[in-house]
């Protein structure tokens, strides 16, 4: 704990305007850096509200499945691409301090899932990858720890993710443009997994930027002890007891830490949605130097539309939205094992995933013509509900005081 | 034979626990040991046949006792008999707890080693810190749950407090259901020169499937709801007694009188749990 809390920028990366603020911002006192999830396009418009207003810089973090490529099926957000995307927030972020940034870019992390071939999931990942910086990305998380069944094993995912960061770096380089690295290649798991693969994998980089003279990562993510499940923080962080079989995360942590120092680069927890803020308030004393939020936002939207909707009298259309989403079934994917949780609490979980279908816009219409507002309206009220989140995560990080 | 350690098992309504850890401290530690048992609001059809002291009035039969204040009981029935100065260590343990074979002389053998140690816990048999202390061996530490500790009576004298029950005389009893408490009798502990360790040397095994399942027995409420109410008393004792809006924020304030003590003793820094890292600035 203490002093490393700094952010020191690769050689060369801070020509990049936006990252020379953040780390700036990271370096005036000790603070936690945000990355803001593209779940739906209100979130993206409220971060980058927040930023103009409060001049601090933040990062979205867009994944696979949220923004991608047309040639590759485009997102679930609003059917961004890359280039959508960044035009959309360089076109409003008029203190230029929002970074867009790649999250868990990499084989098999978009729309097909873990299906298709090593060969075709590589070169998908890596076109994928140049159309992020055709668009002029700032930050790019490649994350090879998705495999199927029998690719799992051995060195592939390391040895992908040297690929893709050779071939990253050498785009942008060719490219002129000037972008930063974050890596991991672990999945999300609420345990505090031994230090031994982060361990290898910086190591394998290091041997690898010896090479090839490529930068530093900027970021890499190990698990601090952080999963989301349903609308709850099950890791090992907030427990207030010890986790059967697990590290006590505030013995892991200075270990973590101390690798992170070690090889040069700075720790991004993921997973950080949903944590009381006495457990967020701690981060930037604890080192952390940045920390990801994603559905929470998802959800406070969520939550806000049907607060619209039952609270003006349209409480049929709730029901209706409730089924759109539980029908999708993508909260299964958030449902605990056992879990207790009733059919609308599913539907919460998984609302964000229909905000951008035609189905959702025609009852939205309908919505609005019920209760009197326009669609800038219901906006606005849903964007002010995203920014107190995002603040309350802002404020207890201390990057606003 | 004088006997060095004075054991104070906490029980209620688990004579089979309690008999079975009796055996087994007969079978390996008999030389060094005596054995109390503190029986907290156990029914009187439940308490076991090595019971030393009954807590018995309405409010223990009603809620028991929890650690901090079964624990006290203990130590004070030890100090009102004039025998706690007959014994060199005291050693706390719950019921719930499993160890097998000679753990109390494993311990003793650590602690002799190691004069400035005031508090030694086995390593639980599933916690990963086994791997950080490594086999046979100890480490200092500045956080650890109280299931089995052994205290060195000197340093008990040191903290012991001779007013009142609830609030002695070694964990603060005001914290009812003691969430805390073990943190802070490591606190003292270091504020008085004394270390808390960490052995390999033995382990233990903490019987969940007894806490979870057999709630009724024991008579407190289901898990999750008494896992709630602890943490909630817990945190607002924290907060009433230090301010501490976290345990995160207590936990630290335990470091900083660890890093003190390695100032204070660098010849003991390769005992730290983590040697390379930095102290608190």
């Amino acid at each position: 704990m203490g002093g490393d809390r700094v952010i020191a920028l690769p050689a060369g990366a801070e020509r990049n305007p936006r990252l020379a603020a953040l780390a700036a911002q990271a370096n005036a006192w000790p603070s936690t850096q945000i990355g803001v999830g593209v779940v739906s396009l209100n979130v993206v418009d409220a971060a980058v509200e927040i930023a103009g207003h409060h001049d601090v810089s933040l990062m979205l973090i867009a994944s696979r499945r949220q923004v991608e490529m047309a040639e590759l099926g485009g997102g679930y957000v609003a059917g961004l691409t890359p280039q959508a995307l960044a035009t959309h927030v360089r076109a409003r972020d008029r203190r230029n301090r929002v970074l867009v940034c790649r999250d868990h870019g990499g084989p098999w992390q978009g729309n097909g899932g873990t299906t298709g071939t090593p060969e075709r999931a590589m070169e998908e990942a890596q076109a994928s990858f140049l159309a992020d910086l055709e668009a002029g990305f700032d930050i790019l998380h490649i994350d090879t720890s998705a495999c199927p069944a029998g690719h799992e094993s051995g060195d592939g995912p390391q040895r992908r993710l040297l690929e893709l960061y050779d071939a990253c770096w050498t785009a942008a380089r060719e490219g002129g443009r000037v972008i930063a690295f974050e890596v991991g290649d672990e999945e999300q798991s609420s345990v505090t997994d031994g230090l031994d693969q982060p361990r290898r994998l910086l190591e394998t980089l290091r041997e690898f930027r010896r090479d090839t003279g490529a930068p530093p990562p900027l970021f890499v993510v190990i698990q601090t002890g952080t999963k989301v499940m349903e609308r709850r923080n099950v890791g090992s962080l907030s427990a207030p007891y010890r986790i059967d079989g697990q590290m006590p995360p505030q013995i892991h942590l200075p270990q973590v830490m101390a690798l992170v120092r070690a090889y040069g680069a700075h720790l991004r927890q993921h997973n950080t949605d949903y944590l009381p803020t006495e457990i967020l308030r701690w981060h930037p004393l604890l080192g952390i130097h940045a920390a990801n939020i994603a559905p929470e936002y998802g959800i406070e939207e969520t939550l806000g539309l049907l607060a619209v909707m039952e609270g003006r009298g349209a409480a049929d259309l709730s029901e209706r939205f409730l089924t759109l989403a539980f029908d999708t079934r993508k909260w299964e994917k958030w449902q605990l094992e056992g879990s207790a949780g009733t059919d609308r609490e599913r539907a919460i979980w998984a609302g964000h995933y229909v905000f951008s279908t035609p189905e959702f816009a025609e009852l939205r219409a309908e919505l609005l013509a019920r209760v009197g507002l326009t669609r800038e309206e219901l906006d606005r009220l849903l964007v002010a509900r995203i920014k107190a989140a995002i603040l309350r995560h802002l404020r207890a990080f201390r990057v606003i005081a | 034979m004088r006997r060095r350690v004075a054991i104070v098992i906490l029980s209620r309504n688990l004579p089979e626990a309690v008999d079975r850890l009796v055996g087994t401290f007969r079978r390996y530690d008999l030389e060094e040991t005596d054995i109390y048992v503190v029986e907290a609001g156990t029914d009187r059809d439940k308490l076991s046949e090595h019971h030393t002291t009954w807590a018995s009035w309405d409010e223990a039969m009603r809620e028991g006792l929890r650690p901090a204040r079964g624990f006290n009981l203990g130590v004070l029935e030890l100090i009102r008999s004039g025998r706690l100065h007959e014994y060199d260590f005291l050693f706390l343990l719950r019921a719930t707890v499993h160890i097998d074979g000679p753990i109390v002389t494993r311990l003793l053998d650590q602690l002799e080693m190691h004069p400035h140690v005031g508090i030694i816990s086995p390593c639980g048999e599933s916690w990963p810190e086994q791997e950080l202390v490594g086999p046979d061996s100890l480490r200092y530490v500045w956080h650890i749950n109280h299931h089995a500790w052994m205290l060195r009576r000197c340093f008990v004298d040191l903290i012991v407090d001779h007013q009142g029950t609830d609030h002695g005389p070694i964990f603060d009893g005001s914290n009812f259901r003691s969430y805390g408490t073990d943190t802070e009798l490591i606190v003292k502990g270091y504020i008085n020169d004394y270390a808390t360790a960490l052995s390999t040397a033995c382990t233990l095994r903490e019987d969940h499937e007894l806490l979870k399942s057999r709630a009724d027995l024991i008579r407190t409420d289901p898990y999750d709801i008494n896992a709630r109410k602890v943490f909630d008393e817990g945190f607002q004792w924290m907060r009433r007694k230090y301010g501490f809006t976290t345990r995160l924020q207590f936990q630290e304030y335990a470091r900083l009188w660890y890093d003190r003590f390695f100032v204070l003793h660098p010849s003991l820094a390769q005992y730290r749990l983590l040697p390379d890292e930095p102290p608190l600035r």
